[in-house]
């Protein structure tokens, strides 16, 4: 059980999102930091730079400039420093081809923005279900 | 191609060749037998001709031969010392110059020794006071010519001895020893003006009635010769007259001329006789040489033309055959550059057809690119235009808890429309993605029933359990693609409620397998697609009701046309335009899926 702070890193250029996750995290009223980067180059930047914070669970989108979500995920699933990252998917995107293509890399979760619906409550309660109860590798 | 209006044998197959040079063969071949057979027709009608010649002479001797032993017999029955007028009796009566034409005439000579000389010329004197015997010569014995006639035109022969000179002399003792009809070798006779040569034709008298004291042998065998006289000229002109005759002839005794035609001015006389040739005969103890050439009446008569116009003729033939090959390989020839001109035509219509074909696979590809650019935009725009809608939606959603106590209730009406317009817009994405989906996924096969399967369908549509489904299958299990049959299924069930007027009915669905594919139809009975519109229902984003009162993407049948396009089956929408819809499609069994 984790007793420290719910550590997440989002990976997503859309602010509004950002906001949503943010919003949502912040309604559970429960110890948490948020870290938040734009695309795929500056995530593995700064999982190289904070190895030392783990455990964290990574909210990666799919779809962003510069460098995706799956481009992203492949390179880390490579890293030997990064490849036992878990990562959950949330994006705007429902297409099968790109949910198959997400737990071939071993994401522990996806998620379509559009069926969550508003607010993205339900998320983050699960999040923080899972932060508690899982064990995550250090 | 060749020169069409210059004579070409280049379009000669050797069939023609060896027709020509077979039928060219066979003309000389005609030609070089039939002249062959026309010589020795030609030799044949002068070999006849010219023993004709010789039997003719051959047979006028043996008239005058008749004639001497005519003389011979007459003189055994007249009396002893036959006159001279009893002779000329004879003679007359035996018409010799009708009879006997060419001869000079017949004569009679006695034979006698040295010592009845005397008392023969006294006998003769009786009636002949001045004859004589010339000439003189030193033989004892002599061979007077005693009678002739006729006597006018012998005169010179009267009282001639035969002995003077050899021809004579010998031809008679020949005459006397054989007892045949002998005649002389060539001499020149005494009444012959003309000094031409001559022979004399000797009948030898033999009596058994002692000749007396005038002549005959000391038996008295022997007593004298009947004989005529010859020039051979006259004979020959009474013989055989040189006209129209076809051959010319000389007759030599011992290399010594007798007669002679073989010069140039005799009748008909060829200088370069066709032919010629030589026949010895016998002739009373003489041997005649003819020698016998053909004339140029006989070369004018009997030159042939049938060979030359055998040779001719085959030659017109030929020459025919030619030009008829000629023809014909220039008609073939013609016919074979017509053909070359319409097989080329054809080529370059099929050039022509095969650049057409490139062209429109290059444009269907082309199209076919511009299908996947359109759907690769369709699929990008919809997935980026649905991050902003999301931020808007939320934003509007904050706004809303921001505000919500200082809402009127128009702007509570604004924020409910905007979400519905918001909700709607992120449908329309949805829908338009699943569209450019369609043929871009690997669709894997599934075994269903499909029975079962489009029951839980209907059931999942059909939520609020208004409408009553009736299932008619016929086919059960199937294994086939389920994800783009099910979209397509999906599509129509939720049409046929989501555009019913009424909020219930009865939904049918029938299915079953035919030949080769199987037949689906979904029927309702709704209100019915009008006439006008049942094509363009297939468009895309076609309603035929606002959204505001039914709520639809629009893009339903498009996507169940885009996938029967995509798997080319046949569909059919029918509707009376009053009440109901029938939607029938074909679908392909598994083994033609498969093999895509």
């Amino acid at each position: 059980m984790n007793k420290t702070a719910f550590n997440v890193l989002l990976i997503e250029d859309d602010d509004v999102d950002a906001m949503v996750v943010e919003r949502a995290l912040c309604q559970l009223g429960c110890d948490y930091s948020l870290q938040r980067v734009k695309d795929g180059i500056e995530a593995l930047e700064w999982l190289h730079e904070n190895k030392s914070k783990r455990p964290f669970i990574t909210l990666l989108d799919l779809n962003m400039p510069r460098m995706g979500g799956l481009e992203m995920l492949e390179r880390v699933r490579q890293d030997e420093s990064l490849q036992d990252l878990p990562v959950f998917v949330l994006t705007t995107s429902n297409s099968p081809n790109e949910v198959a293509a997400s737990y071939r890399l071993n994401v522990a979760g996806y998620f379509s923005k559009t069926s969550l619906g508003q607010g993205f409550q339900s998320l983050s309660d699960l999040l923080v279900k899972y932060w508690q109860l899982a064990e995550l590798p250090r | 191609m060749q020169d069409q209006k210059g004579i070409s044998f280049n379009g000669f197959h050797w069939s023609h060749w060896a027709v020509i040079s077979l039928s060219l063969l066979l003309t000389l071949g005609a030609w070089y037998f039939s002249n062959q057979q026309a010589e020795q027709k030609t030799k044949a009608q002068f070999d006849f001709q010219a023993e004709q010649i010789v039997s003719l002479v051959q047979e006028r001797m043996e008239k005058y031969e008749e004639a001497l032993w005519a003389g011979v017999a007459a003189l055994h029955t007249l009396p002893n010392n036959m006159a001279r007028a009893d002779w000329r009796i004879f003679a007359n009566s035996l018409k010799v110059e009708d009879r006997f034409p060419g001869i000079n005439g017949i004569g009679v000579i006695h034979y006698l020794e040295q010592d009845k000389l005397n008392s023969y010329l006294a006998w003769q004197r009786e009636t002949t006071p001045n004859f004589t015997l010339h000439p003189a010569h030193t033989k004892n014995e002599y061979w007077p010519i005693t009678y002739i006639e006729p006597q006018v035109t012998n005169q010179a022969a009267v009282g001639l001895d035969m002995a003077h000179e050899i021809n004579r002399y010998s031809a008679a003792k020949k005459a006397r020893d054989t007892g045949k009809a002998t005649i002389t070798a060539p001499i020149t006779l005494v009444q012959d003006a003309k000094r031409t040569p001559g022979f004399l034709f000797y009948a030898p008298w033999y009596g058994d009635r002692q000749g007396g004291h005038f002549y005959g042998d000391q038996n008295g065998d022997f007593l004298g010769l009947v004989y005529s006289p010859f020039i051979m000229k006259k004979l020959m002109g009474g013989v055989l007259t040189n006209s129209n005759r076809q051959v010319n002839f000389s007759i030599h005794d011992s290399g010594e001329a007798l007669y002679s035609e073989l010069n140039e001015s005799s009748e008909n006389y060829d200088d370069n006789p066709l032919y010629s040739k030589q026949i010895e005969i016998n002739m009373y103890g003489r041997d005649w040489l003819f020698t016998v050439q053909s004339s140029s009446l006989f070369r004018a008569q009997n030159t042939q033309n049938q060979p030359l116009i055998i040779l001719a003729g085959g030659i017109v033939i030929d020459s025919l055959l030619l030009i008829i090959f000629i023809l014909l390989s220039r008609a073939n020839h013609r016919a074979v550059s017509y053909a070359d001109k319409v097989t080329q035509d054809l080529k370059q219509q099929k050039e022509e057809l095969e650049i057409a074909h490139e062209d429109l696979q290059l444009r269907n590809q082309e199209l076919e690119e511009a299908n996947k650019d359109l759907d690769q935009f369709a699929f990008v725009a919809s997935h980026d235009l649905k991050a902003p809608l999301r931020g808007i939606s939320q934003l509007a959603q904050w706004i809303e808890e921001d505000l919500r106590e200082n809402f009127t209730s128009q702007t509570r009406e604004f924020m409910d429309l905007l979400q519905g317009r918001i909700q709607r817009l992120e449908k329309l994405l949805d829908a338009l993605l699943s569209y450019s989906r369609i043929g871009r996924e690997q669709n894997t096969f599934e075994q269903f029933h499909l029975g079962a399967r489009v029951t839980e369908l209907f059931s999942l549509i059909n939520a609020n359990k208004a409408f009553i489904f009736e299932c008619e299958d016929n086919v059960g299990e199937m294994n086939t693609l389920a994800v783009p049959l099910e979209l397509v299924l999906r599509n129509l069930l939720s049409n046929a409620i989501k555009h019913h007027d009424k909020g219930q009915g009865t939904i049918q669905f029938k299915a079953e397998k035919q030949s080769d594919h199987y037949r689906i139809c979904v029927i309702d009975d709704g209100p019915g697609i009008p006439l006008q519109y049942q094509e363009k229902v297939f468009d895309l984003f076609k309603t035929l009701k606002p959204r505001d009162e039914v709520e639809s993407s629009g893009l339903g049948l498009s996507m169940v046309k885009k996938i029967l396009d995509r798997y080319e089956c046949h569909y059919q929408i029918s509707s009376n335009g009053e009440r109901g819809t029938s939607f029938e499609f074909e679908w392909p069994f598994e083994t033609a899926l498969r093999e895509e």
